[in-house]
């Protein structure tokens, strides 16, 4: 009797739980959900702009329902090289922020969120395209990039957010970047900017030194000059008072200093020194 | 009731065989079946630590937020607790790889920028940050942490295009780091990820290593040129000091000479033929001493060759005592 009791008990508690976890189910809050009835769009639940997480029933086997993440998601694109306006290759990587705003739009067309990731990449990529194609790359790596990022963003919401049922919150240009050959040419340039830097500052350096010791020079021949002047002042005074004898004075005193030890000197006898000396002999 | 269910298992499982879960044992189902709800029950129970907070929802939608503390909320699938560090910083390393010990490993793909001068810089950082909304945090953004880190590269990559490449590495550094704060916030509210930025550090702000050399050449260029003035400056006192030694000596031998001769004319004056013969004959005497003296008659018309080598006296010592 026991056992002819639990079986019908199991089996319903099985049943029932079947029946319970294809009945309900639980969008959170951090997702949204369509319903499909036999593959045909019924409703959608907690779509971005309605608030209505919870517990939810549909028809068993009848109805499906498919989950969409509602928050913004980031679909980063990698090295996606093209040609600037002034010819410049560039390699960018950009960061595409977006979320589901249509999740009945969505399903229609992207099924997945890998398949809509992968179709907005599509879209992504010829809107860079179409944006940094005709901006410099001076502006897309420096200057305005908001610009260019906007321009993106609106591109993409023109285009992508109608036919995927999404919406691109932000594109941010994360790297716009030389490649690597243009990166070496770079590198060569700041060389010889730095050496020219260098050289500048090396030639100004060697500069105001010489302007220095040009300077310290011309202090110095101003000292000697006043100094020489100051001597010519005293002797004009000392030696003014005679000049004649100053003259011989002078003489004797240059005689001297000039000869030196050894000096060879050819004197006639006549001359004044050895005056007495003839006279003498002449006797 | 209960009471029956417990006699009719206890009797019925005594038959043996595949039959009730109870069958030879004495727990019975109902005990299971308690255990069993306490234990779906006690699930529900979570610790939230200093710092931390938790984001509670129920059948998916959001609840409340609860603080530190032992808390319980309804087992699953009813609620379900998310416990996120809210005060705690984290941090976002762009540009390297730390390793320990403060070592750092570049990492080219990140740290490598364009400056606005069209040169290439190499930045390191790092972000700090917290969350300053939980609930935002945890619903808003897919990976946030993921997101703080793009937005962050994105923001150092677009303030450091702004700038020329000198100051960056030089004076800017300050204003880097705010403008990339600031720049970053800004995003971040956008996207409404409940994100504070507490900090931008900028650890380096440099040449490449390809290029490095060159900037160091011009920092050594920089020394050298002080010193170039350097050593002029000094050679400047050098000089300037023996001009003014030379005016001085010149000065005062010139007074000298001028009260020799000042003294000597006095002397001149109150004789001046005997003065003059003596200071004549007595300068000659003593220049002739010193010279090699040759006397020559030059009337005879021809100049006479003299051997004037052979007759110096070489190096004569210093028998002849010196002037004065």
């Amino acid at each position: 009797m026991p056992r002819s009791n639990l079986l019908p008990i199991l089996i319903g508690a099985i049943i029932l739980l079947l029946i319970v976890t294809n009945t309900l189910f639980i969008v959170r809050q951090d997702r949204q959900a369509i319903v499909l009835r036999f593959g045909e769009y019924v409703s959608a639940i907690n779509e971005p702009g309605a608030n209505e997480p919870g517990l939810y029933f549909k028809i068993p086997f009848v109805d499906t329902v498919i989950f969409y993440d509602k928050r913004n998601i980031g679909l980063t694109l990698e090295g996606q090289a093209f040609v600037a306006s002034d010819q410049e290759r560039l390699i960018v990587d950009a960061v595409v922020r977006w979320r589901i705003t249509d999740p009945r739009r969505f399903y229609q067309s992207a099924l997945t969120e890998e398949g809509g990731a992968s179709r907005l990449e599509t879209f992504a990529e010829s809107a860079i395209r179409r944006a940094l194609g005709g901006a410099t790359s001076n502006e897309i790596i420096s200057g305005r990039r908001a610009e260019p990022m906007q321009a993106i963003e609106a591109d993409l919401n023109a285009s992508a957010a109608t036919e995927l049922g999404v919406n691109v919150v932000d594109v941010r240009i994360r790297q716009a970047d030389l490649p690597d050959e243009t990166r070496d040419r770079v590198y060569e340039r700041m060389r010889s900017e730095r050496q020219q830097v260098a050289g500048r500052i090396r030639a100004e350096g060697e500069r105001d030194a010489t302007i220095i010791r040009a300077t310290a020079q011309e202090e110095s021949e101003r000292l000697r000059g006043e100094g020489e002047a100051e001597r010519a002042r005293i002797f004009a005074r000392a030696y003014g008072r005679d000049a004649e004898f100053a003259a011989f004075y002078r003489s004797m005193r240059a005689y001297e200093e000039a000869i030196e030890q050894g000096t060879p000197i050819v004197v006639p006898p006549d001359s004044d020194f050895f005056r007495y000396m003839q006279r003498r002999r002449g006797q | 009731m209960l009471r029956q269910w417990r006699e009719r298992f206890r009797f019925g499982g005594g038959g043996g065989g595949g039959g009730g879960v109870g069958g030879r044992s004495p727990i019975s189902l109902p005990l299971i079946l308690a255990i069993l709800l306490v234990g779906w029950l006690m699930t529900g129970i979570y610790f939230v630590d200093e710092g931390e907070q938790a984001v509670i929802t129920r059948l998916g939608s959001y609840d409340r937020t609860t603080g530190p503390g032992a808390h319980w909320h309804a087992p699953p699938p009813f609620e379900a607790a998310r416990v996120e560090n809210v005060t705690g910083q984290r941090t976002a390393e762009i540009g390297f790889v730390s390793r320990n010990q403060g070592a750092a490993a570049d990492n080219p793909d990140e740290s490598l920028m364009i400056t606005g001068d069209r040169n290439i810089v190499e930045i390191h950082f790092r972000i700090y940050y917290n969350i300053k909304d939980v609930v935002d945090f945890a619903f808003n953004v897919r990976e946030p942490d993921t997101a703080v880190r793009n937005v962050a590269e994105s923001a150092m990559r677009e303030v450091i295009g702004r700038r020329q490449l000198e100051p960056i590495i030089t004076t800017e550094r300050g204003a880097v780091e705010q403008n990339v704060e600031d720049l970053m916030q800004q995003v971040l509210d956008e996207y409404e990820v409940g994100v504070q930025v507490l900090q931008v550090e900028l650890l380096r702000a440099a040449a490449p290593s390809a290029v490095i050399e060159a900037f160091n050449d011009v920092v050594n260029a920089g020394q050298d040129a002080e010193t170039a003035v350097n050593n002029a400056e000094r050679e400047t006192a050098r000089i300037v000091n023996e001009a003014q030694a030379y005016r001085e000596r010149v000065v005062r031998e010139a007074n000298g000479e001028a009260q020799r001769f000042n003294a000597v004319y006095g002397e001149y004056r109150q004789a001046p033929q005997v003065t003059r013969d003596r200071l004549y004959l007595e300068t000659m005497e003593r220049v002739y001493q010193r010279g090699n003296l040759i006397i020559l008659d030059q009337r005879g018309g021809a100049v006479p060759y003299l051997p004037l080598e052979g007759m110096i006296r070489r190096n004569a010592p210093a028998q002849t005592e010196g002037s004065r």
